[in-house]
């Protein structure tokens, strides 16, 4: 009825993750694989994706499969095939509002690249947990095969955690379980090691930066930066897009530029928080942070003889030289830990404005201004 | 696709199938009804939560064969008030079109291959039972059946064939009902329809007139009454060994009014504790008494006559549950066989002739003054 992609093939949406891909694809064909695995890798390394991908390649009819055209693959591509089941963490809002959680599954399917959920107050309660169960003691609707993907176990509350042991250890015979987090160590020890592990590396500066110019035609220095900030992830990348990231580096980098052992005076400071706080808020205050830390981390890489490729902000090298020379490593550091100190802050849902003043009073007050500030 | 049927027609097969339709649910698609017409002139309308898929046909004028996927709740708001003409609907690249009188409207629907496929049955293990007969078989047993979904298996319907008896079991692990019909049913899968499916079969039994064909596989159990088919999805067992909590040997048995019972319960269990809904029950020669207390409530007691001879017999039981059992009972009267206190007691009908079709358990409650017994569950709910 509507106007369709021809091909919805998951594989060529990987990106650099078919090797993992071919190493499930293996274990499939030699019948040997695992009732429940546990996909690690940073957020947004394309763990769901890869999920999704295996998903299809179970569910497709076709001797070539994943065709990426045949109707199971294509309700597995637009997340609406009866066996394949997406958990995704989200608020209590969404989870209470069908609507609001189908919009939340349309997004992610019409756009995969970007993780499917990472704002506060996501987490995967109880009762989505025992809906699991509930259907998992049914029969598979439309085959001899279902598939659950728990994305963001690591956001399972602890009861909700509790209640998957027993479908994670023994998952109806017909029944795959793909559970997705960032590190094992925020998850349950128990239900670890319940599965098998699938390490879901990130793709590495060099390759995340040719893929944003090759396939999201997104400039070089730009996506340069952007595959630097996101430390290889994809869907991080993606999501720092719609920033103006260079804009933000430049203000922030100006705001925090005092020279060495010039203690500025308070309304210099307070001069340097109104021009930037507008722009600090929210997620651009805490990609600020990072912004900003991998400025000072050029700073000392550029000091040490560094080349700038090896920079994450290749086209600041002369600059991130003068700076580097300009300051010692000790003071560098500290203000690294100060700008470490602020993350944090924000972290804690601490005012940005406030975590903005304090960090640049004791940035701009050397290295005898007052230590832990921001210390809970 | 382009047909065109009566408006009353439409809106009757439309509101049988919206039936199953989830209104809420994050999987979008499935609110929608599948409408498929053939070049035979037949209309088919789906409409599933996954659980059940319930299908109808009736006959029209098919211009155009076709497929289209239609959102539910706005069809059938629609329809309904369309005036009683004929209803021309057709589908086109922007959606579907429905012509009526003077009336012209389009409706934005999910693409059909989004739909769930019909489950697919091999007819091997097929029997036909009376329509009457299948409701009441439901009707006797699926108010038992447990609402607690981490036991799932008996959130179902046992329905089994043993001896040539076809037989429904359900049961919360508090109390247990078994309607059985007797006849010649040929050997059969045993399956656990959910009881949720069972209430869409009731709604629908209420108008069958003819017998219901049942066929099964380890996955779907289909209800084919005819024009419609419902298909459910089954669960996982095993069953709890239902045989072995039946108590043999109770050789203590009173018979009473059924009605009288009833009434006398619906009085006194207005005084029971609301978390246990415990009456009292003392069996004595010639009658029975019931008795409830709740300490923020009051209490009642009263008394019913029981055909009964022997000593007496103390014992407590959730009055709701005794409720549920005897409103579903056709007979006049009601036997009640126990044992000892702290083992359950059978309840069943006592027909004018032949064996009773019913055979109902409840578990106990344990009487505060009563020693603690082992092994013997006190219900709480």
């Amino acid at each position: 009825m509507s106007g369709e992609p021809e091909n919805l093939r998951l594989r060529d949406r990987l990106l650099g993750l078919d090797p993992v891909l071919d190493h499930l694809s293996r274990a499939r064909a030699q019948n040997r694989l695992a009732q429940s695995y546990l996909f690690l890798g940073p957020r947004g390394s394309g763990k769901t994706r890869l999920a999704l991908a295996f998903a299809q390649e179970l569910f497709c009819g076709t001797v070539a499969s994943p065709c990426g055209c045949c109707v199971p693959c294509r309700q597995v591509a637009h997340l609406t095939h009866p066996d394949l089941h997406l958990v995704v963490p989200a608020t209590r809002e969404e989870t209470e509002s069908p609507d609001r959680m189908a919009a939340l599954l349309a997004a992610y399917a019409a756009d995969p690249y970007h993780p499917p959920f990472g704002g506060a107050g996501e987490s995967i309660g109880i009762d989505r947990v025992r809906a699991l169960k509930e259907e998992a003691a049914k029969a598979p609707v439309a085959g001899t095969r279902r598939v659950i993907v728990l994305v963001g176990v690591d956001r399972m509350t602890e009861q909700a955690a509790q209640a998957a042991l027993k479908l994670v250890e023994e998952p109806p015979p017909e029944t795959l379980l793909v559970l997705a987090a960032g590190d094992a160590t925020d998850i349950l020890p128990t239900l670890v090691s319940r599965c098998q592990r699938v390490r879901v590396p990130p793709l590495g500066r060099e390759r995340l930066h040719r893929v944003l110019v090759d396939e999201f035609q997104i400039p070089g220095e730009d996506a340069y930066l952007l595959a630097a900030l996101s430390g290889g992830s994809l869907g991080q990348a993606l999501e720092l897009r719609g920033l103006d990231v260079r804009g933000l580096r430049d203000r922030v980098r100006a705001a925090f530029d005092f020279p060495p052992d010039s203690a500025a005076t308070p309304a210099e400071v307070e001069r340097r928080v109104r021009a930037l706080e507008r722009a600090w808020t929210g997620d651009a205050a805490r990609i600020g942070c990072e912004l900003l830390l991998a400025w000072l981390r050029d700073c000392v890489a550029a000091r040490a003889g560094l080349e700038a490729a090896d920079l994450a902000n290749p086209d600041l090298i002369d600059e991130a030289r003068r700076v580097g020379r300009a300051l010692v490593p000790t003071e560098i550091g500290r203000r690294i830990r100060v700008v470490e100190a602020m993350a944090a802050a924000l972290d804690r849902n601490c005012n940005p404005t406030l975590a903005l003043h304090a960090a640049l009073w004791r940035t701009a007050g050397g290295s005898g201004s007052e230590e832990g500030f921001f210390r809970p | 696709m382009k047909f065109s049927l009566v408006q009353s027609e439409l809106y009757r097969s439309l509101q049988l199938v919206a039936g199953v339709v989830p209104t809420k649910t994050a999987a979008q698609h499935l609110t929608s009804i599948l409408v498929e017409a053939t070049e035979n002139g037949e209309l088919r309308f789906t409409g599933t939560d996954l659980d059940a898929f319930l299908v109808t046909s009736l006959h029209a004028s098919v211009e155009q064969p076709g497929i289209a996927a239609i959102p539910a709740r706005r069809l059938l708001e629609v329809v309904r008030e369309l005036p009683g003409d004929v209803v021309e609907i057709s589908s086109t690249a922007s959606g579907i079109s429905i012509h009526c009188g003077n009336g012209r409207f389009r409706i934005v629907g999910p693409d059909p291959q989004e739909f769930p496929p019909l489950p697919e049955l091999n007819e091997e293990k097929i029997f036909a039972v009376s329509s009457s007969v299948l409701a009441r078989l439901v009707a006797q047993t699926a108010y038992a059946a447990s609402t607690d979904y981490t036991r799932p298996e008996q959130t179902a319907v046992f329905v089994h064939v043993v001896g040539g008896d076809l037989r429904f079991v359900a049961t919360n692990g508090h109390r247990l009902a078994m309607a059985f019909h007797a006849a010649d049913y040929p050997a059969w899968a045993d399956v656990l329809v959910p009881t949720k499916t069972l209430a869409v079969l009731q709604r629908l039994l209420s108008e069958a007139q003819e017998s219901v064909s049942i066929s099964a596989n380890k996955r779907y159990c289909l209800f084919n009454l005819g024009s419609t088919r419902l298909y459910t999805r089954l669960l996982d067992g095993p069953f709890p060994p239902y045989q072995q909590a039946i108590p043999s040997g109770c050789d203590s048995h009173a018979d009473l009014d059924r009605e009288v019972l009833a009434a006398a319960l619906r009085r006194v269990t207005v005084f029971s504790e609301s978390a246990t809904r415990m009456v009292k029950v003392t069996i004595d020669s010639g009658r029975l008494g019931l008795a409830a207390e709740a300490h923020d409530v009051g209490e009642a007691s009263e008394a019913v006559s029981a055909d009964y001879e022997g000593p007496q017999f103390r014992t407590g039981f959730n009055g709701g549950y005794l409720l549920d059992l005897l409103k579903t009972m056709t007979t006049d009267r009601v036997r009640i066989s126990f044992k000892e206190s702290g083992a359950a007691s059978i309840f069943e009908p006592t027909p004018l002739e032949g064996k009773p079709d019913l055979l109902c358990l409840v578990m106990p409650l344990r009487l505060q003054d009563e020693p603690a017994r082992g092994g013997e569950t006190v219900a709480a709910n």
